[in-house]
């Protein structure tokens, strides 16, 4: 178990250089050039160069990779092209109310979808059931920017509740998080619910049943904890997701995270932040996927993880 | 794993949790600092409030010598002043820094500036020529200047430094290139200007960012850094107290600048999106705010939004470019005819919701010194607009198969190039297809010359109030978008440099229309319409002077006279 | 001699055996049906595609839309901004139904017309998807080896990408170039959404042959000399294949949501084509005027999204040869 671990986190630089490289070609790729900025008054080809140069941009591309790659290796990653503040600068501002967000958003849809997901198999079939379902189904169909102007029209708007914008206080956050959750909790709630059929189905229950143990007891104690095997399993993944996947809500309601700088990054050819911010989240990513096959590995005695 | 007892309890005992966090919350109100002066009776000014802004976006830059974008001069604008400003009601240059109109000498060559005695900076140190003198020469600064350096170019040796490149030059030719440069500090309070040519122009170029007055040890001290707020020190109404990326600029009163502000604090938000800023502006996140076309029914349908709508002035001109090197605008008929066959009028109407005004008066807009409303060349009229297409020539009547419409793509963008394509097909005939294409990558599309885009979208804003800003910096040959159509006319270059010369203001009027209306039957492109906006603010704010080069602050020019009452 | 109901006994018995032996597909076929949401969905994507294909029909001159209006040609003088004809707000106009845009535009025209992409968007490159990545996977977990190796670091790297990060990447670099032209964006986003979605498939695949790669059935088709192609085309895929159409199932909203997420944030379909997204992209500025314009192609979205989610979990159901009927 150790040594599988030690050699998929030793797998891990090598796919994270790559990851580099996929990247760097692709921005490279797109037309255009970030000091370019304003359509209208384009600056002089002089100051351009100058820019350029600077920034080791006027180098021919795999000359340019090396470097990045031989200063990553320093951690040093760079400055913003655009911003001419250091990368790992911007990225430290941003990173944390991401990962808050990211991480507020998973714990209040595990509140929400376990209790759900497991109600919903106990009484199978029944009205709660088919409410659930519905509602978990409605939160992976509307997509997370229609849901935001809907709860801006209604909660901000009409109600008066929270602030539209910004981050800071406790009501600047509910809104973006209950959104960012409310997608992770459908998702959760529904594999919550399949497991717990699962569970129930196994021959394991039958026994215990026919011994007599009372419904709750056998629910608790060996339903519930064979059940929840798969859902650890896509915790991990489900954090990676929500937080590499909050940047429409951090567009909407001005957040100041990754995301957000990230988008802004794309548009605007920022190479050296596309770069950093593709790696981190590429890495967490990364670390999300392994442990999943380390928790399954952990959890459930029966597996034994392959070699 | 422990287990969990009934999953029912746990769920209501959360969403107990949830409806006290809620109630909890809605007691408070978000963030304006409310803490007004006690004692202070309704509509006089509270000295101590604070304004509520949205600067649109984090700011690239807010470094005087480098910034381009109306949203970074804006910040700066707030902490520095230069030796002139515009004046609130006429946009004439007025004295700032200086104390008075510089002195011209006899032959138009030099400019000799006085400072007011006693200027300081925002920390209490004193403000003299030698930091007006560090500030324009690191405008021409080969290593500092950014984006507007070509202002200065009209002073000696600026022009010459500014183009050589460091990577390829010694240390000691560049010094000596800066050491020709004709800016010179001649005491405290006095800074000489010598001029490669006369150009009346020059006294509102003085009033530009581009001479804000940076301190070289502020500049030294912080390095990259030294726009943060611990170093960004300046002269203006403003100090900079806060810089929290991506969520908010904050300022306060700079206690040291010669005029008295009447409120404290001003904080700047980051919203992108003119809905959401709406939004915040009902939610009193926002004190004022603009009004785009989209949101201008929601504002209009509330009687207390709509009540609040104020207009306010341009300072743009946009227009559709035509490629003169290669068909189909290599014939000025075609040029001519795409330029009359769409009403902008219609446009005004229909796309802008009635904000801006049709570009009936030439290149310069309403509202500008070199507006001619006798430049009736590129007038609406579809009829005439297909006799020209039909006198066209066949070779270039080629080039009108598989023609697309190049435009940097934004929301606005695209529905604008959308009425448009319209308009062509229905009045020409012409199927026009819509290209967009990154804002970054739009501008390397046009160093390809020959193979650049044959028609797409441009616009020139005014960086100070003067014609030579517009028809000679725009449309020489060579200039800013002379160089993107490919536009060269003897006769109108000769006109244009004459009029940049010209010391009578009535000839130079004069010149300035005829090369104007030669601009505008040559057509290198067709004049849209000149923007203007709007903008909704809240009643307790009060005594501002709008005018249209404010850098998208309202009021700016007369600071002193905006007040907030107690709300 | 019989008693009554050893009579009907034997009836039963007879009928019981009368009846004919269903194969597991006609089992799930039959499942399905029954499932009522999964109906409804099925009905609903029918409903999509009769919309999508008879929204233009053009045949040499023959040209029959059910749209009542064009999506793109501006009408003169526009009416802009009229709500839908429900609403009873003094905005409304009688020839427009769910109103218009803000260049005037019939809404319900350019939703039909957009429904078009989307049911393409959501098609094509899912089919690309399983296409590339269920060859990827029957190969590395057939074989094995290096190649299996090779195959699946690769597609750990792409795996490592955020979803919807590395579309906007690819699509943002390429939509300038020629290529990103090529109908009005379309292809690029196909490509986009093929590359990124197409490791996940590949993944499920491969497990899926690894775990049937040692029953009896491979071995038996392997003695009687059956080539490697043979094998897995006609042995493996098939056993395999119940999990993936449940994916597939799943991949085309997940498509459609990509293309409208693309058009959204405005890289997406190249205008002034309609599309679902980049109606809710240019509706987003007008919602406080008239959320009409924002909600109909977002309930459209929902619809075609939540069908499709119906009809999976249907099939998933249908599939599993564990549940009792």
């Amino acid at each position: 178990m150790l040594k599988y671990t030690i050699r998929r986190l030793l797998l891990v630089i090598p796919t994270l250089f790559f990851v580099a490289l996929i990247t760097f070609g692709l921005a490279k790729a797109a037309p255009g050039s970030p000091f370019d900025r304003n359509p209208d008054k384009p600056p002089k080809q002089e100051v351009i160069d100058r820019w350029n140069r600077f920034y080791g941009l006027d180098k021919p591309v795999y000359e340019q990779f090396a470097m990045y790659v031989v200063n990553v290796a320093k951690l040093d990653f760079g400055l913003s092209v655009v911003r001419q503040r250091p990368v790992v600068e911007i990225i430290g501002q941003g990173f944390p109310v991401t990962a808050q967000l990211g991480l507020q958003a998973l714990l209040l849809a595990l509140a929400v979808a376990l209790p759900l997901g497991v109600i919903s198999a106990l009484k199978q079939n029944t009205i709660i059931d088919y409410v659930s379902l519905f509602f978990a189904t409605i939160g992976t169909t509307i997509p997370s920017f229609v849901m935001a102007i809907f709860f801006i029209y209604f909660f901000a708007l009409g109600l008066k509740l929270f602030p539209i914008t910004g981050w800071g206080t406790p009501q600047h956050m509910v809104m973006p998080t209950i959104i960012l959750a409310m997608g992770a909790a459908a998702f959760l709630a529904r594999i919550t619910r399949a497991s717990m059929l699962e569970a129930i189905r196994q021959d394991y229950v039958r026994t215990a049943r026919s011994k007599g143990l009372r419904e709750q007891v056998v629910v608790v104690s060996h339903v519930l904890k064979n059940a929840l095997i798969p859902v650890a399993t896509v915790v991990g993944p489900a954090a990676a997701g929500l937080i590499t996947g909050s940047f429409i809500i951090e567009t909407f309601f001005s957040v100041p995270g990754m995301g957000r700088e990230y988008v802004r990054s794309i548009l605007a050819l920022d190479y050296p932040v596309i770069m950093g911010t593709t790696l981190l989240y590429a890495f967490f990513i990364i670390i999300a996927n392994l442990s999943v096959d380390l928790v399954y590995g952990m959890l459930d005695p029966r597996i034994k993880v392959a070699k | 794993m422990t287990g969990r007892r009934g999953g029912i309890s746990f769920f209501v005992t959360l969403l107990a949790l949830a409806s006290l966090l809620v109630s909890a919350c809605s007691q408070q109100t978000p963030t304006a600092d409310q803490t007004a002066t006690p004692g202070v009776a309704q509509g006089q000014p509270d000295l101590n409030a604070e304004v509520l802004l949205n600067a649109g976006g984090e700011p690239d830059t807010i470094d005087p010598q480098k910034a381009s974008f109306v949203n970074e001069i804006a910040q700066a604008a707030f902490v520095f002043e230069g030796l002139m400003t515009f004046d609130a009601t006429t946009t004439k240059p007025v004295p700032a820094a200086a104390a008075k109109m510089p002195e011209v000498s006899a032959d138009g060559l030099k400019y000799k500036y006085t400072l007011r005695d006693g200027l300081k900076y925002s920390d209490g140190s004193r403000l003299t020529a030698k930091n007006f003198e560090y500030a324009f020469l690191r405008g021409c600064d080969p290593t500092q200047s950014g984006d507007y350096a070509f202002v200065l170019y009209i002073v000696v040796g600026c022009e010459a430094w500014n183009n050589m490149d460091p990577r390829k030059v010694s240390p000691a030719e560049l010094a000596a290139a800066k050491a020709k440069v004709a800016i010179k500090a001649t005491s405290d309070l006095e800074i000489e200007f010598t001029l490669t040519s006369p150009a009346p122009f020059f006294v509102p170029i003085t009033a530009l960012w581009i001479g804000w007055p940076v301190r070289e040890s502020d500049v030294k001290k912080g390095g990259d850094k030294w726009t943060e707020p611990a170093t960004y020190i300046g002269n203006g109404p403003f100090k900079l107290t806060e810089w929290k990326h991506n969520e908010k600029l904050v300022f306060e009163r700079n206690d040291n600048y010669r005029k008295k502000i009447q409120f404290r604090k001003i904080t700047k938000l980051m919203i992108n999106e003119s809905s959401v800023a709406l939004a915040a502006y009902r939610n009193n996140e926002l004190d004022l705010v603009g009004v785009a076309a989209t949101d201008l029914r929601t504002v209009n349908a509330d009687p207390e939004l709509k009540s609040q709508l104020i207009d306010v002035a341009g300072s743009c001109t946009t227009y559709y470019g035509f490629n003169v090197r290669r068909p189909p605008f290599d014939d000025p008929n075609i040029r001519l005819a795409f330029a009359k066959s769409f009403d902008r009028v219609a446009f005004v109407k229909d796309v802008q919701q009635g904000i801006g005004k049709p570009a009936d008066g030439g290149f310069i807009p309403l509202g500008f010194p070199g507006y001619d409303n006798t430049d009736k060349e590129q007038l609406y009229d579809p009829a005439a607009a297909k006799a020209l297409l039909d006198k066209a020539s066949p070779a270039s009547k080629a080039g009108l198969t598989g023609l697309k419409y190049t435009f940097a793509s934004s929301s606005n963008a695209k529905t604008r190039a959308e009425w448009a394509q319209n308009q062509w097909r229905t009045n020409l005939g012409v199927t026009v297809e819509l290209d967009p294409v990154q804002s970054t990558a739009y501008s390397a599309l046009f160093k390809k010359g020959q193979e650049a885009p044959q028609l797409f979208s441009l616009g020139w804003c005014a960086d100070f109030p003067d014609q030579q800003n517009w028809h000679s910096t725009v449309w020489l040959t060579g200039g800013l978008s002379a160089g993107r159509t490919g536009y060269s006319s003897k006769a109108f270059d000769d006109l244009a440099r004459q009029a940049d010369k010209e010391s009578d203001p009535a000839k130079r009027d004069a010149l300035y229309n005829q090369a104007g209306k030669q601009l505008s039957k040559d057509a290198p492109a067709a004049w849209v319409d000149y923007d203007a906006g709007k903008r909704i603010q809240k009643p307790w704010l009060k005594g501002i002077t709008d005018n249209p080069m404010d850098y998208g602050i309202p009021g700016y020019f007369a600071m002193e006279k905006i007040f907030v009452v107690k709300h | 001699m019989a008693t009554a109901s050893a009579t009907q006994r034997r009836a039963a018995e007879l009928n019981v055996l009368a009846r004919k032996q269903r194969s597991l597909w006609q089992d799930a076929a039959y499942r399905l049906f029954r499932n009522k949401a999964a109906v409804a969905g099925l009905i609903v994507i029918a409903a999509a595609f009769l919309v999508a294909i008879f929204a233009d029909i053009s045949v040499g001159d023959f040209h029959f839309s059910i749209a009542p209006y064009s999506p793109t040609l501006i009408p003169q003088p526009p009416a802009s901004q009229m709500e839908p004809l429900w609403t009873g707000s003094k905005y409304t106009d009688p020839r427009y139904l769910l109103g218009t845009d803000f260049l005037g535009r019939d809404i319900l025209s350019r939703l039909i017309y957009a429904s078009r992409i989307s049911m393409v968007v959501g098609f094509v490159p899912t089919a690309i998807v399983f296409a590339l990545g269920v060859t990827v996977g029957l190969v590395a977990g057939f074989f094995g080896g290096w190649i299996d190796q090779l195959l699946m670091r690769f597609t750990d790297v792409i795996y490592a990408f955020p979803d919807f990060l590395f579309l906007i990447i690819i699509v943002a670099s390429f939509r300038t170039s020629a290529f990103g032209k090529i109908m009005d964006g379309l292809l690029l986003i196909f490509v986009a959404i093929a590359i990124v979605g197409w490791v996940g498939v590949a993944r499920l695949t491969r497990g899926q042959v690894l775990s049937l790669k040692e029953r009896e059935f491979v071995e038996a088709a392997r003695s009687v000399g059956a080539t490697p192609v043979r094998l897995m085309w006609k042995h493996l895929l098939p056993n395999a294949l119940a999990p993936l159409i449940v994916t597939a199932a799943f991949a085309v909203p997940g498509a459609i949501l990509g293309e409208a997420t693309l058009s959204f944030l405005g890289v997406g379909i190249i205008p002034p084509t309609a599309s679902w997204g980049g109606m809710i992209n240019e509706g987003f500025p007008l919602f406080g005027t008239n959320p009409w314009a924002v909600l109909m192609p977002a309930l459209c979205i929902s619809i075609v999204m939540l069908a499709f989610t119906f009809v999976g979990d249907g099939l998933r159901d249908a599939l599993d040869p564990r549940m009792k009927t």
